[in-house]
């Protein structure tokens, strides 16, 4: 049963050093589907998607990754084993251009995703292929961010707030490449969103975070999502 | 795997040749003919050249600050010149070995070492250094000690061009060991392996995270790094038909380390302007003033370092005539 989850975590207890920040969350995430990840600044999202990837400390709970557990692996292991992640920061190499880059870790598999592709699904990227990493705008850099994170060929995508902070037309944009992401067969996709509109629009699995622990949980997508809860557990005065 | 083949296609097509990049070798050419008094200085700048790019491959391209780099030009040195002294007088072959040696010290040094980082790492690199320093002082009948193995002597190079006391042979033989050099660091820095080394200077989680081993390739371009420093002190002990404590001195760390950021690290050619600068500016100045043209050269280096963080050749690119860093 297990073998048909790409993400399985039980009582994930995470933080940085010794503070912990994670407490007790599950998350189950079958293959090929997306789950969002849904709360307030500072609940936890970003250091659950870290520890997912090995960057924050794992201090207690099982994390298993296509059936296999990741405790103990190495951030580069895990990214073997198909994860790919996309962080808040986008972290682009500033002295690499956009190509370099695109290509400087690809792991290019047979029918996977290739330069062109990922340029047909980003073209502004195509324009910019010569620029630096530090030449480009916000919303470029996530496109890279994103693009990058494909040329990995993952089968699990951490996406943490893709949006954030960017122009609407750009941000329409990038929901048109995660509806494409998600028809995609085989690729998961862990979203971490503040946007609940947005967020909704792609998934009715959906885990709300609070204060380190699951305050919501629908993951398993049996029900549409209790859309009145979720605002009043993640919603942002203001919001629409 | 043919994708594979493409991407790499896709990134070495980019790195074409510019005409600037000519200046260095024409230079060193037109010196051949020019300044024939002057050869064995050239030599000498030739091999620094060479030292400070094998240095470049750790501290401009990965980013990794080290402080006992001699280690690696001085067992090198010690090598070629030992071969030389116990009857091997070919330079082809002792330049290899040499190379090799001091690559097998750099796998088990760097196995060690890169797991450190910061101070930790600056300390285990001089340690070492001065490990060797030691050994190679105590093993006096070996190596002659204090007063450094003399008696190097090389067969012709390639069997017809006798290293003779006007330095000719010498001076092209050093300029070519660094040209195939410098072809070898060059497309390694321009290949995705060279631009994962830079990606692992600005951020090593971020390549983690991309599945890239940071350990397995710090290693290999410290090993790689330290075969290169290997062959610049073969070249040495060979060309000079000497090898002394000098060659493995915590002096010599610190001054490949200065004709480095002098001239601009993670640029391939900061070594040819630091090395050039320096010695010429050593030779002419320390002739005129022997005590005090260190301090005009210290306050030199303040500023540089200072105002124009990418040294010499950074101050080229901020003045707006091109040169994108690596």
């Amino acid at each position: 049963m297990d073998e048909g989850l790409a993400l399985r975590c039980e009582g994930l207890c995470a933080g940085w050093g010794e503070t912990q920040v994670v407490s007790g969350v599950d998350l189950r995430l079958p293959a090929g589907e997306v789950l969002v990840v849904l709360g307030r600044n500072g609940v936890g999202k970003s250091t659950l998607l870290s520890c997912i990837m090995g960057r924050a400390a794992r201090h207690a709970g099982t994390l298993e990754v296509a059936g296999r557990s990741v405790v103990g692996l190495a951030p580069f292991a895990r990214a073997r084993l198909g994860v790919g992640y996309v962080p808040q920061e986008r972290e682009i190499f500033p002295s690499l251009s956009v190509r370099e880059n695109l290509l400087v870790a690809a792991r290019p598999q047979p029918g996977g995703w290739t330069l062109e592709q990922v340029l047909e699904l980003f073209p502004r990227l195509g324009e910019r292929l010569r620029n630096g990493g530090n030449q480009l705008s916000g919303g470029e850099q996530q496109m890279l961010a994103m693009g990058r994170a494909l040329m990995g060929n993952p089968r699990l995508l951490l996406l943490d707030e893709p949006m954030e902070g960017l122009a609407p037309v750009i941000v329409e944009m990038l929901v048109g490449v995660l509806r494409r992401l998600r028809a995609q067969a085989g690729l998961s996709i862990l979203l971490v969103e503040q946007h609940i509109g947005l967020a909704l629009e792609f998934s009715d699995r959906v885990v709300v975070l609070d204060r380190g622990q699951v305050a919501y949980d629908n993951q398993d997508g049996l029900v549409p999502p209790d859309r009145a809860r979720i605002e009043a557990l993640a919603g942002v005065s203001g919001e629409g | 795997m043919s994708a594979r083949a493409a991407a790499v296609g896709v990134l070495m097509r980019r790195r074409s040749w510019r005409w600037v990049e000519a200046l260095p070798w024409v230079a060193a050419i037109a010196g051949f003919f020019l300044l024939p008094n002057y050869l064995q200085l050239g030599t000498q700048i030739l091999v620094m050249i060479l030292f400070a790019l094998s240095l470049d491959l750790l501290l401009g391209y990965t980013g990794i600050v080290t402080l006992g780099h001699a280690a690696f030009f001085g067992l090198g040195a010690y090598t070629a010149g030992l071969l030389a002294t116990g009857g091997w007088h070919e330079p082809l072959s002792g330049l290899v070995a040499a190379a090799a040696v001091a690559a097998a010290l750099g796998l088990v040094a760097g196995f060690v070492i890169l797991r450190t980082s910061g101070l930790a790492l600056l300390m285990l690199g001089m340690a070492i250094t001065l490990l060797l320093y030691e050994v190679a002082n105590n093993l006096n009948g070996l190596t002659g000690g204090a007063d450094g193995l003399s008696g190097v002597e090389i067969a012709p190079l390639l069997g017809r061009f006798g290293f003779d006391m006007y330095g000719r042979t010498s001076y092209l033989y050093a300029l070519a060991v660094l040209f195939v050099a410098f072809l070898l660091v060059r497309a390694i820095v321009w290949a995705p392996f060279g631009r994962s080394l830079v990606g692992i200077r600005q951020n090593p989680a971020r390549m983690q995270a991309m599945g890239v081993s940071v350990f397995a390739r710090r290693l290999a371009v410290f090993v790689l790094s330290a075969g290169l420093a290997g062959l610049a002190g073969a070249v040495s002990a060979q060309t000079s038909q000497f090898a002394s404590l000098d060659n493995l001195s915590f002096d010599l760390s610190g001054t490949v380390l200065l004709m480095l950021v002098l001239g601009g690290p993670g640029r391939l050619y900061g070594g040819f302007i630091g090395a050039s600068v320096l010695m010429i500016a050593q030779d002419g100045l320390a002739k005129e003033n022997p005590v005090f043209w260190l301090f005009w050269l210290g306050l030199f280096v303040i500023l540089l370092v200072v105002f124009v963080p990418g040294g010499l050749l950074g101050l080229r690119a901020r003045l707006g005539l091109g040169g994108r860093d690596g």
